[in-house]
């Protein structure tokens, strides 16, 4: 419950309970639309186009992509980057609001802890595939061994991204899975009711037994709040490990303490841009206006507004700092190599899309047309990859050796296999529309009566 | 003779003042099974959970397993020299924070899911119809009382808002 004098009515059309059971397990119980096909299909058509270029690279090696000596790192570390930026939104939103206390999240959290996890699978697929020889991943996890036996480097950042994201994804899962127990449990009941025996043996299975007793829902609260809790700090350390593979390394550019922050911020505004895009495509396709109502995209653009100032001052800061740290490798690689020089599009196209083109948020108007918003949400989207790609090209074609200085260019595997991740999560989100119901329901119903409301009731 | 009685109501909020008018009466209410977590009826019906504190039990001994692992696979088992740098090193808080992170989760899990005796495959106790949609279910289990007190009961829960009261005689 909460306050309605402070948020405004969160949940609109005046419904009772059972409406909000009927309309968030409609579309798990129809068929989907016809929509809903064709973009399975082109989900899939773009991750066969992924299979296959993970097939040329794992049979033919790194040498199939368009890296050389100087610029090691390419597309592989950027997709990387960008898919595990989009992960962390999912977390994010759903456990600090949850902290927090904000109630307005219980419209958006299902959907964007799906997308967390969908993001971070595809995020994992890179360094895998980057190893050149992937049936030795084995050799990451520390295990008694007949090689000494020799255990991993424990001082290696790459060591601490294997533990941080493999307990991430494994806690952002187990989370939003415990999550949706409660309503799988209607969705099992209503197929009893209507005798549909497939439904009811598949959801039942997925329901645990679940049967709403308030001793359990005691018990269940408490896991929720320690499991939100734990991955709080989850999604910090996460991303200032990532940030810590480039900043332990000496390259001009990368070795900045204000990287792990800076990733983190970045990882967050990204995720919430495409948690703006995916709420939008529910609300338009599923018709959920009364559920994502436009106070809440009114608040994520707020909320967009205030990380994108947080984005510029970042930007600048390393600017700054470049010039005034007297270091020359410093100043060559942000002042003739990002802001002027080869690079200077991806730069400019990342302080824009980051900085400048979120400013317009500040306006009502702009908040409240959802076609602007939903551009806008996707102008962020690029420009979060277009900043990780000037981290990593810019830093790297231009050391501290010019004779060693290289252009990098991506290949078409490169490409496929950047688009086969895009199949992968597009493919789970679309399973995630059809099979999962996409609110969670049962926090819907405990939200629906304000406070305020409940006490002028009782006046 | 003992009997189970059953009370439904589509208001959550009628069934916390029941729950305490039962309680004068000498009732106690086994559970109340809900769509959604009521915090009045958890806070009528008294109810604590010691779970909080069993989670910090799994992060402190998640923290000690974590420590002695690293120390003694680097320190001991096979310390390996990487440019002189010292094999027990600052970089062990890294991992411990996310592996106490890990292990308190899936215990944490493992718990609440043994406790709750469920998992994949249990059955859900059926005790009314609509309890995971729109109906708040007060139980009574087994309850040892004669005509006089069923009646008393009966007539708490009607008057408290129950739109159905159900009387279930059960063997002892």
């Amino acid at each position: 419950m909460y306050d309605a004098k402070v948020r405004g009515i969160l949940i609109e059309g005046n419904k009772n309970y059972h409406q909000i059971s009927d309309e968030v397990s409609k579309p798990v119980e129809s068929a989907p639309p016809k929509w809903w096909y064709v973009a399975m299909g082109i989900a899939t058509i773009m991750l066969l186009a992924g299979v296959w270029a993970g097939y040329v690279t794992i049979s033919q090696g790194i040498g199939t992509w368009g890296l050389n000596n100087s610029v090691a790192w390419g597309w592989g570390i950027i997709n990387f980057v960008w898919w595990i930026g989009i992960g962390h939104a999912g977390t994010a939103f759903s456990i600090f609001l949850l902290i927090l206390r904000q109630k307005w999240r219980t419209s958006i959290n299902r959907a964007a802890e799906a997308m967390t996890v969908f993001a971070v699978l595809a995020a994992g697929l890179f360094p895998m595939i980057h190893m050149g020889r992937i049936w030795f991943a084995f050799y990451i996890m520390p295990y008694p061994n007949t090689r000494g036996p020799l255990w991993v480097n424990y001082n290696s950042p790459l060591f601490w991204d294997v533990v941080a994201i493999s307990t991430y994804l494994m806690a952002s899962a187990t989370f939003w899975y415990v999550g949706m127990i409660p309503d799988f449990a209607t969705i099992r009941d209503r197929a009893k009711k209507t005798g549909n025996k497939i439904r009811e043996a598949i959801y039942g299975t997925l329901a645990f037994g679940w049967d709403g007793s308030t001793k359990t829902w005691l018990r269940f609260e408490h896991l929720a709040m320690i499991l939100g809790g734990l991955t709080a700090p989850l999604v910090i350390s996460v991303h200032s490990i990532v940030a810590m593979d480039f900043a332990t390394s000496v390259m001009p550019g990368w070795h900045t303490t204000i990287f792990p922050p800076y990733f983190v911020i970045g990882a967050i505004f990204s995720g919430f841009a495409m948690v703006l895009t995916l709420m939008i495509i529910i609300r338009k396709f599923y018709h959920f206006e009364e559920y994502v109502t436009k106070g809440h995209l009114d608040a994520i653009g707020r909320i967009l507004t205030f990380i994108s100032l947080i984005m510029g001052t970042a930007y600048l800061t390393e600017i700054f700092i470049a010039w005034y740290s007297g270091s020359e490798y410093e100043f060559f690689t942000f002042f003739k190599n990002r802001i002027t020089g080869d690079y200077y599009w991806a730069f400019y196209a990342m302080f824009i899309s980051n900085a400048i083109v979120p400013q317009l948020f500040w306006i009502k108007k702009v908040r409240n047309n959802i076609t602007i918003v939903f551009i806008m949400s996707i102008i962020i989207n690029i420009g979060m990859w277009f900043e990780r790609y000037v981290i990593v090209v810019t830093s790297l074609s231009k050391d501290y050796l010019p004779s060693a200085w290289a252009d990098y260019s991506p290949t078409i595997v490169e490409i496929m296999l950047y688009i086969g991740t895009l199949g992968l999560f597009i493919l789970g989100v679309l399973a995630f529309f059809k099979y999962i119901p996409m609110f969670a329901a049962s926090e819907i119903k405990g939200i629906l009566k304000p406070t305020t409301i409940k006490e002028e009731q009782n006046n | 003779m003992q009997k189970n009685i059953i009370g439904i109501y589509t208001d959550e909020n009628l069934v916390a003042p029941a729950i305490e008018e039962l309680e004068r009466e000498g009732v106690k209410v086994t559970d109340v099974y809900t769509p959604f977590p009521v915090f009045e009826i958890i806070h009528a019906m008294k109810l604590k959970s010691r779970f909080p504190y069993f989670a910090f039990g799994f992060g402190v001994s998640g923290f000690l397993l974590t420590f002695w692992f690293l120390y003694w696979s680097f320190v001991q088992s096979y310390p390996l020299n990487f440019g002189g740098k010292p094999s027990f090193s600052l970089s062990f808080v890294i991992i411990l924070f996310v592996m106490v992170i890990n292990i308190t989760v899936i215990s944490s899990l493992i718990a609440f899911f043994v406790r709750e005796k469920k998992g994949p495959g249990t059955k859900a106790k059926e005790i009314a119809e609509g309890v995971n949609d729109d109906k708040f279910v007060l139980l009574i289990e087994n309850a040892k009382l004669d005509e006089e007190k069923t009646a008393k009961v009966s007539e708490i829960l009607k008057t408290s808002g129950a739109v159905d009261v159900i009387e279930k005689e059960v063997e002892a």
